[in-house]
């Protein structure tokens, strides 16, 4: 027969006791900081998914401030070509209406007016969106275009008004946002033409149908711009959609492999109370208890 | 026929003898929480019979020898399973320490760094001009860099803390192989007038247990009871002495050599060398895999960035971002903190190219490391898993060791421990022997009144 001594009542109750301290300690910290993983070792596999898990979630983060960025600047772009395309109709309906039946003594006030479209066109040109002058290519810290003091030419910035500027909107995917000053307004053509036709007036010339064909195609022409912004629109909004349902999939993934089911370790934590607690009270019952009580 | 004096005689060796028995039990008493205490027995005997005419008479009782209740098989057991067991505590020790250190998963560890860093130039491909942003890519720069040192600078602090204690151990062990040799000395003396030096054999024990903690030693004793013990066949601690152990530097790892000789001397386990797999293992193995994270990202963040345009008239090119070759020597180019406008974004000077920003960006997704298969990310992650996992096995052998060492321990107890219950009950009955016997003296006495009386 195996002997016990009173020390091995003492010893195992001590180890009873810690092994369970240690649970409590473990389930404590699951729910103090509501995660199963606190540290690699908690579940090596789970914390190496989590950091990935994490830093795909953080890129993701950065790509919806991309997306929302980027779609302020295409909103941006797209206004001004609106506005642009009304100037454009608005110099259409004003030769048209010159061209038909118009005295050359009322000329001058008709040129008078496509001076003004020429500024607010040009003005158009130069928009700037935090700060940076959204036609201006790559190099977008000059206005692109620039009317001469003496209204007689509209200059290119001398540096380039072309380039592309791209976002990142994903694992790879690098869309383009802008619409240089090159490709919006054909270089400086649809001003250098406006500036011809005010200058014809000018000089008591009637609008031809040439002209007017002129500004119909240039009307055309940038419309078809704002067209090609609302794709690019579009485009954006299914990379803003697939990268959405992308971030609900890692948030659950991450949730799956690091949170703890509080519920579930609340139950193991009352379990592990009462264990303790029954462990403390037979340790209790048990360990004063020699021969030497009953000695008399 | 027996004479009165002789069992007058026998009751006084009854006498002496139950006194004797109670004295060890006494003994065990007092010892029942000495560390390392093995109980005693006094083992009694009938004495030398007399021999008469009707045959032999017996002369009552006396003690043949006072022995140590101990299992040798289980004594070597515990010292096998002790070395394992501090090799093990050893190393989990110093990796849980690693793993503070890393302090992963967390959004304040490396991983946390590198994606901010790489996220602050998706925001400078956003504002290539701005200034407010080319200061965060700074300060992102500044804090990666800073996380890569302070892992690098922690890991080689650890190495100096192991240092310091491999020398404690040492001091221990060669404090300890000391002792053992010197209590060996007078147990053998001992021996030699067949009287068993218990609780010197009890402190020899209980050294050499703590001796198992340590270090890999290997137990043998002669048949005239002295003890040798040697750590990787060399000898530490016999009769003839002790030989110290010492460190000795080779390359960046550290190795024991006896003082003795100044060989290498195998340490295998015990905490000494779970230590010493840390100190001379775990540790560069991880410094070298961070080194390897730094020095990519050094290498591709510079070749990219370098290749760029930053601000100005006409813009500065030909910068690199950092500066360092890896994890230790990492920083910021002083090109890039004297002036922001050097932080390249555009790739053909155009202010507002910002084809460099994205580039370094999707640095963070490009697989660079293993021949071109693992990201940055991804190299690290499975690192710090690595880290975790060991200390897992670690653990999980750990609460093993635990769980065979407390067997063990039980077992000890079963055989040398000391019961209180036990004991009691033995001091009843070696009272009621000695009441006995002298009531046996009482009554021989009563026998010489009656013979006196007759006179």
């Amino acid at each position: 027969m195996m002997r016990i001594t009173e020390n091995k009542f003492i010893s195992n109750f001590l180890s009873n006791i810690n092994r369970s301290r240690d649970r409590l300690v473990m389930l404590q910290t699951q729910i103090a900081t509501s995660k199963r993983v606190n540290k690699p070792s908690d579940d090596p596999e789970a914390a190496n998914k989590i950091i990935l898990f994490q830093s795909a979630l953080d890129r993701t983060e950065q790509y919806m401030k991309n997306i929302s960025e980027g779609k302020s600047f295409v909103d941006a772009t797209s206004l001004a070509i609106d506005n642009f395309t009304n100037i454009l109709s608005e110099v259409k309906e004003l030769l048209v209406r010159a061209k038909n039946g118009t005295q050359s003594n009322e000329l001058s006030i008709y040129a008078k007016k496509i001076d003004q479209l020429l500024d607010e066109s040009v003005h158009i040109a130069n928009t700037q969106f935090n700060g940076k002058y959204i036609f201006g290519g790559t190099q977008n810290l000059q206005p692109p275009f620039v009317l001469a003091a003496d209204r007689s030419s509209v200059s290119v910035n001398p540096s380039g008004i072309s380039g592309a500027i791209k976002f990142a909107f994903g694992e790879g995917v690098s869309q383009t946002v802008n619409i240089n000053g090159q490709e919006a307004f054909r270089g400086n053509q649809i001003f250098t033409d406006l500036i011809q036709i005010r200058d014809n007036m000018l000089n008591g010339q009637l609008p031809t149908a040439l002209e007017i064909q002129a500004i119909s195609e240039h009307f055309k022409y940038v419309t078809d711009i704002g067209g090609k912004l609302g794709s690019i629109n579009q485009t954006i909004d299914n990379f803003e959609k697939q990268i959405e349902s992308n971030k609900v999939n890692l948030l659950k993934l991450l949730s799956d492999f690091q949170d703890a089911d509080i519920a579930e370790s609340i139950v193991k934590l009352k379990q592990e109370e009462m264990t303790l607690e029954a462990a403390m009270n037979v340790g209790a019952r048990i360990i004063p208890k020699t021969l030497l009580d009953y000695l008399r | 026929m027996a004479g009165l004096t002789d069992i007058l005689e026998s009751a006084r060796r009854a006498l002496i003898t139950q006194r004797l028995a109670m004295s060890v039990t006494s003994h065990n008493i007092a010892n029942v929480n000495t560390p390392g205490y093995t109980r005693q027995r006094a083992d009694l005997v009938a004495s030398q019979p007399l021999k008469r005419k009707a045959g032999l008479i017996g002369t009552g009782v006396t003690v043949d020898y006072i022995g140590r209740l101990r299992n040798q098989f289980i004594d070597q057991q515990v010292r096998t399973n002790n070395q394992l067991n501090g090799d093990l505590v050893a190393q989990q020790q110093y990796l849980s320490q690693i793993e503070a250190l890393i302090n992963e998963p967390t959004d304040v560890g490396l991983s946390s760094a590198m994606s901010k860093f790489f996220g602050s130039f998706n925001e400078l491909a956003k504002n290539p001009d701005s200034t407010g942003i080319r200061n965060i890519v700074l300060q992102q720069g500044v804090n990666l860099t800073g996380s890569f040192k302070r892992l690098d600078q922690g890991l080689k602090k650890l190495i100096s803390d192991t240092d310091i204690e491999i020398e404690h151990k040492l001091g221990r062990i060669n404090q300890l192989t000391k002792e053992i040799s010197q209590l060996d000395l007078q147990i053998t003396s001992k021996l030699v007038d067949n009287i068993s030096p218990n609780d010197a054999k009890d402190q020899r024990d209980l050294k050499i247990e703590e001796l198992s903690k340590l270090v890999n030693i290997k137990v043998t004793e002669d048949g005239r009871g002295s003890t040798m013990v040697s750590v990787g066949g060399v000898v530490i601690a016999s009769r003839a002495g002790a030989v110290e152990l010492r460190t000795e530097r080779v390359g960046n790892s550290l190795n024991i050599v006896s003082s003795l000789t100044g060989n290498s001397v195998n340490i295998n386990s015990g905490e000494l060398s779970g230590i010493l797999k840390v100190r001379n293992t775990t540790v560069p193995d991880f410094l070298t895999k961070l080194d390897q994270i730094a020095s990519n990202l050094i290498n591709r963040v510079n070749s990219i960035h370098s290749s760029g345009y930053g601000l100005g008239n006409p813009p500065s090119t030909g910068n690199n971002f950092f500066t360092g070759t890896g994890s230790s020597d990492i920083d910021i180019a002083a090109s890039i903190l004297n002036n922001l406008n050097n932080i390249t974004a555009s790739s053909d000077g155009a202010p507002g190219d910002n084809a460099i920003a994205l580039a370094i960006a999707g640095i963070e997704n490009e697989k660079i490391l293993n021949g071109g298969t693992t990201s940055l990310k991804q190299f690290y992650a499975s690192l710090v898993s690595g880290l975790g996992s060991q200390i897992n096995i670690v653990g999980n052998n750990l609460k093993m060791s635990d769980l065979v060492i407390s067997q063990l321990e039980n077992q000890r107890q079963a055989v040398s421990g000391v019961s209180i219950d036990e004991e009691m009950t033995n001091m009843i009955k070696y009272q009621r022997s000695f009441d006995a016997a002298a009531k046996v003296v009482n009554s021989v006495n009563e026998l010489y009144q009656t013979i006196l009386n007759m006179v």
